[in-house]
């Protein structure tokens, strides 16, 4: 018995009149690869964003320029301090204790949120309590009203407070909390407001901020991530769109030429012929019927358009019409689209199993038969009436099985070979498998 | 056998036909009596079983008849058909069978193939060749001859182009079953065009004796 497991290899062969030479891969990818460009990035660079992940990847960022915000938020007092301003606090404890507890609470705030990039209930929450409690100890400790330059130093932590409410919280929550900072720092205030002081201004001033900014932050956020989400929709389907093209197009070129080839080879056929130059003889004849059924395998018997499957199967008939084994193809209908890996692996298999018939059958004809069954998977079976062997036998029906059944499983089909000695061997593909 | 199958041939292409009779030349028990390019031309020669005992009928003709009523007018006039035709078309070729054509082949197959199925028609029977199999096997109408599923079993491995013996393997019966099988399908087959037939039939009496009935009343 000959061994019936070949190696991948590739041959030349002369194809046409003109004595043009083909290169052909015999081995995994069929001469018509569809899938090189699904392997390669055909020089498109798809982006790590996606529509998926637009949104928290934009809210991380957010999340990390308030807490930067908030650490610069933190800085006038020791600027202050080292250019040797003067602090004029009426109760300096309650002063530092504020200061204190506002920058302790916020760099480990600020560490979180540039670590993690995200802004939990429970941390927002206790962003607002502590920065309540820093606005109203602050608010006394600290008094501007006695010549001091700088007044309560949990003010500019709470605009950052009111920003990450408007960011996190936005709608009701959001304006809730900023309102609740605006009171804490009224009630902070309260001992340095009197009716004829200017801090009357200053104080209206920061409370009509706190809210503002809470209010401003939010729209900006919903339309920030609006906008994110909608420039990633565009571009993901822009970028779909250039990619099935350029696949498309890969495809077309790549199939184009062969099927021209093949077309030039049936019509330099009867140009021949027409010439009436040329003698008949046994090889004209056979030349005929070796396009006559490639022409026959690229019709489908149900009037259905010519598919992807059944051309790269006409290709594959052609191939071995050409080296001189009649394979006979009844095409029953076969889905139009099927992904590019099932068509390779399907047209690459029948292409070995019909091999091995011309190899070792011992038969010139073979049949091709290719159909959809009811639960939607698609068959193909490469049948002959040759010499057959023992399927159960080591030597060559293991190698054939093993070669087609893996490069069938790899594409998630299946595969039988079934065989008998004196009649023949049947190799069915399958689908899915 | 010393017996000739006298043979007609009809096909839409001149050079088919003078091709054919020509390939046909060699084969001593086949005798080419007849070609014409439309049923009509050959039946308006006037055909009877004595002329053309089978008649090689091309699936689709250029002047647009229905392939069927083609088999059923050949068949009325006491020939048996043969369908052939370059690619299949299940459709008509389903109807043909149905019309009481005896099989269908390809024109891929080479001569022996043929003159094979020529003579099997000839004697009445009825050509299963993978082809034809496929499309019985293939056939989805609602209207389908119900097969059982081992019949279809072994009309559907048949189809594949194995062997008898390897379809009947394949479906696990034995080889003179899947043979019974496989005459069962295709007496399925010419039994579901029966009643049309049996019509058609009914009516070419009607108007034979019709015409009888005239011709007396001419005579007297």
């Amino acid at each position: 018995m000959v061994s019936m497991h070949e190696p991948v290899e590739t041959w030349t062969r002369p194809l046409g009149a003109g004595g043009r030479r083909e290169r052909v891969d015999k081995g995994f990818r069929g001469p018509v690869s569809l899938s090189s460009c699904f392997e390669e990035p055909c020089g498109i660079a798809v982006p790590a964003t996606t529509m998926a992940d637009v949104r928290p990847r934009t809210f991380r960022l957010l999340v990390k320029m308030l807490a930067g915000i908030r650490l610069v938020q933190l800085l006038p007092w020791p600027i202050a301090f080292a250019l040797g301003v003067r602090f004029n606090a009426p109760h300096i404890g309650l002063a530092i204790a504020g200061y204190g507890l506002q920058a302790g609470w916020s760099l480990f705030y600020a560490a979180r949120s540039l670590r993690k990039g995200t802004l939990p209930n429970w941390l927002m929450a206790l962003d607002v309590a502590v920065t309540c409690a820093c606005l109203v100890v602050s608010g006394r400790g600290w008094s501007t009203a006695r010549g001091s330059v700088l007044g309560n130093s949990a003010v500019y932590p709470a605009v950052g407070v009111a920003l990450a409410t408007g960011v996190v919280w936005w709608r009701l929550r959001a304006v809730a909390a900023s309102i609740l900072l605006a009171a804490c720092y009224f009630i902070g205030m309260l001992p340095n407001l009197r009716p004829d002081s200017p801090m009357i201004v200053t104080a209206l001033g920061n409370v009509l901020s706190l809210v503002g900014f809470t209010v401003v932050a939010g729209l900006i956020t919903k339309l920030l991530l609006s906008q994110a989400e909608t420039i990633a929709a565009t571009t993901a389907a822009m970028l779909g769109v250039r990619e099935r093209a350029a696949a498309e197009h890969a495809r077309h070129d790549e199939r184009s030429t062969q099927y021209r080839l093949l077309h030039d080879t049936v019509l330099s056929t009867l140009n021949t012929i027409a010439r009436g130059a040329i003698q008949d003889s046994a090889r004209l004849r056979q030349r005929c019927a070796a396009e006559a059924d490639f022409l026959r395998s690229m019709i489908s018997g149900n009037g259905q358009p010519t598919t992807n499957l059944t051309m790269e199967l006409a290709v594959v008939v052609h191939h071995q019409a050409a080296l001189g084994l009649r394979v006979h193809s009844n095409m029953a209908e076969v889905p139009e689209t099927l992904p590019p890996e099932a068509i390779a692996a399907l047209a690459g298999s029948c292409r070995e199993a019909l091999n091995n018939v011309a190899k070792h059958a011992g038969t010139a004809e073979a049949w091709l038969t290719a159909h959809t069954e009811q639960n939607g998977a698609v068959v193909i079976t490469v049948v002959d009436r040759g010499r057959g062997f023992y399927p159960d036998s080591v030597s060559r029906g293991l190698g054939v099985s093993h070669s087609i059944k893996a490069r069938m499983a790899e594409a998630g089909g299946s595969s039988v070979v079934e065989s008998e000695i004196g009649q023949g061997t049947c190799v069915e593909l399958r689908w899915p498998g | 056998m010393a017996r000739i199958v006298s043979l007609g041939i009809v096909d839409d292409d001149q050079m088919l036909l003078d091709g054919m009779a020509a390939w046909l030349r060699p084969v001593r028990d086949l005798q080419v009596q007849r070609t014409s390019k439309t049923v009509s031309d050959f039946l308006a020669a006037g055909v009877g079983t004595a002329d053309v005992q089978v008649v090689l009928l091309d699936l689709n003709l250029r002047d647009h008849t229905v392939p069927a009523d083609n088999v059923a007018r050949l068949r009325a006039a006491g020939t048996r058909v043969l369908m052939v035709s370059a690619i299949a078309d299940p459709e008509h070729v389903l109807a043909t069978i149905e019309a009481g054509a005896g099989g269908y082949i390809t024109k891929d197959h080479d001569l022996a193939a043929l003159a094979d199925a020529v003579r099997e028609v000839a004697d009445g029977g009825s050509v299963l060749t993978p082809e034809l199999a496929f499309v019985l096997s293939q056939d989805r109408r609602p209207v389908r001859p119900r097969l059982s599923p081992q019949e279809q079993a072994v009309l559907s491995a048949y189809a594949r182009g194995s062997t008898l013996h390897a379809a009947a393997r394949h479906a696990g019966v034995a080889y003179g079953t899947a043979r019974v099988y496989l005459e069962r399908v295709k007496h399925k087959y010419s039994e579901a065009g029966r009643p049309a037939r049996t019509k058609l039939d009914l009516a070419n009496r009607l108007r034979e004796d019709r015409l009888e009935l005239d011709h007396l009343g001419a005579q007297e």
